[in-house]
């Protein structure tokens, strides 16, 4: 079965500091995998380079197709600020946007947007403005702008960051229904349990552990080694 | 709230001043300045407090075409104008907190660093911002 995602030797630098080394690792279609780090561990910049947002060394492949100079149309990422994703005046049109972009006739975008706010429980404020919502509303509603294309390959950065408990915990048991394959990256190693089956550990831009996300957690000195506790 | 006004009304002075000192140059000092630069800012607000922007996405077309350019343009920049008060609200905010003196040379030197932060901030947004639309196919 061809991978979601395969990447191999991938390597990035911010000028002088490097920031991923020699990265290598595949997923499956339908696996909801975890990339952990402490801050500064090169996560977020892990996920810029699969989509092909950060020119970087070596070579991913998403559905076993190399990037090229568009984005995949399989895949979408979930900012780790909600505002970098919602401008519109209304949660349904920055919805549909995407779709109205991708060509889709401006009813049946904003049928599939209705769609996507619902995924996300949010189909009552779909004519609110984002600055209006709670930020785990808003966070939900950047979930629902990547839902909208039905990707295949769901990426999301750092989702819980900010987030109060009760936000976390609706978006553990939110992230678990929605279709696909599923990369997060996040420190939260509670939320990492909920949602993933298989965690990569990073550290220093490279991959030190890669392995069941229960047997991970288990590990208090990779754990410790890694920054994470 | 008279008090944001005149705060509000602090930096439009300056600029207003700093016209008059250019025009005083060139001696040619036009003595309605103060008038229509006042008038043009709040001629501005009320526009833009008044525009239409929820209908403004309804006339997005698909497949996208060039009569969607303004159109994305003007909700950026309304999105960019939301960002940049905000931060600037932030910014001014801490700098107040961490500062003895607003004025003077230190006060000066904070402001400075203020200012040039907040747009190192906004261009890190800008580029954040244009990946997720780059991602939507807003280069499609």
């Amino acid at each position: 079965m061809t991978p979601a995602v395969e990447v191999r030797g991938l390597g990035y630098s911010y000028g002088q500091t490097r920031a991923l080394s020699d990265v290598s690792f595949a997923v499956a279609p339908g696996e909801r995998v975890g990339v952990a780090g402490a801050n500064g561990s090169g996560k977020s910049t892990l996920l810029w380079c699969l989509l092909g947002l950060l020119p970087a060394k070596g070579e991913v492949r998403i559905f076993g197709r190399p990037l090229g100079r568009r984005p995949p149309r399989q895949a979408a990422l979930v900012f780790q600020n909600p505002e970098d994703q919602l401008f519109m005046p209304a949660l349904l049109d920055d919805v549909a946007l995407g779709l109205l972009n991708r060509g889709e006739a401006p009813e049946c975008a904003r049928a599939k947007a209705r769609e996507a706010l619902r995924a996300v429980d949010l189909l009552e404020l779909a004519g609110r403005e984002a600055s209006q919502l709670s930020l785990g509303q808003r966070k939900r509603a950047a979930i629902a702008v990547a839902l909208a294309a039905a990707p295949e390959l769901l990426l999301l950065d750092e989702p819980t960051a900010e987030l109060d408990g009760r936000s976390v915990r609706h978006l553990a048991s939110l992230l678990p229904s929605l279709p696909g394959t599923h990369i997060i990256a996040t420190h939260h190693l509670e939320f990492l349990r909920a949602v993933t089956s298989r965690t990569l550990v990073l550290a220093e831009g490279t991959v030190i552990a890669d392995g069941p996300t229960r047997e991970i957690l288990a590990d208090r000195a990779l754990l410790e080694r890694s920054g994470l506790i | 709230m008279i008090h944001r006004i005149l705060r509000l009304s602090i930096p439009l002075a300056l600029f207003c001043a700093g016209v008059a000192g250019l025009q005083l140059m060139s001696g040619n000092l036009d003595p309605w300045l103060p008038v229509k630069t006042f008038g043009a800012f709040f001629a501005g607000l009320a526009a833009f407090a008044c525009f239409p922007w929820r209908r403004l996405p309804r006339l997005l077309v698909a497949p996208p075409a060039r009569r969607n350019l303004p159109i994305l343009f003007l909700l950026i920049l309304r999105h960019f104008a939301g960002i940049l008060g905000a931060q600037a609200a932030r910014q001014f905010r801490a700098r107040r907190l961490v500062v003895v003196r607003e004025s003077g040379p230190l006060g000066f030197t904070s402001l400075r660093c203020a200012v040039v932060s907040m747009f190192r901030r906004s261009i890190e947004r800008a580029e954040r911002f244009y990946a997720a639309q780059w991602l939507r196919g807003g280069a499609e």
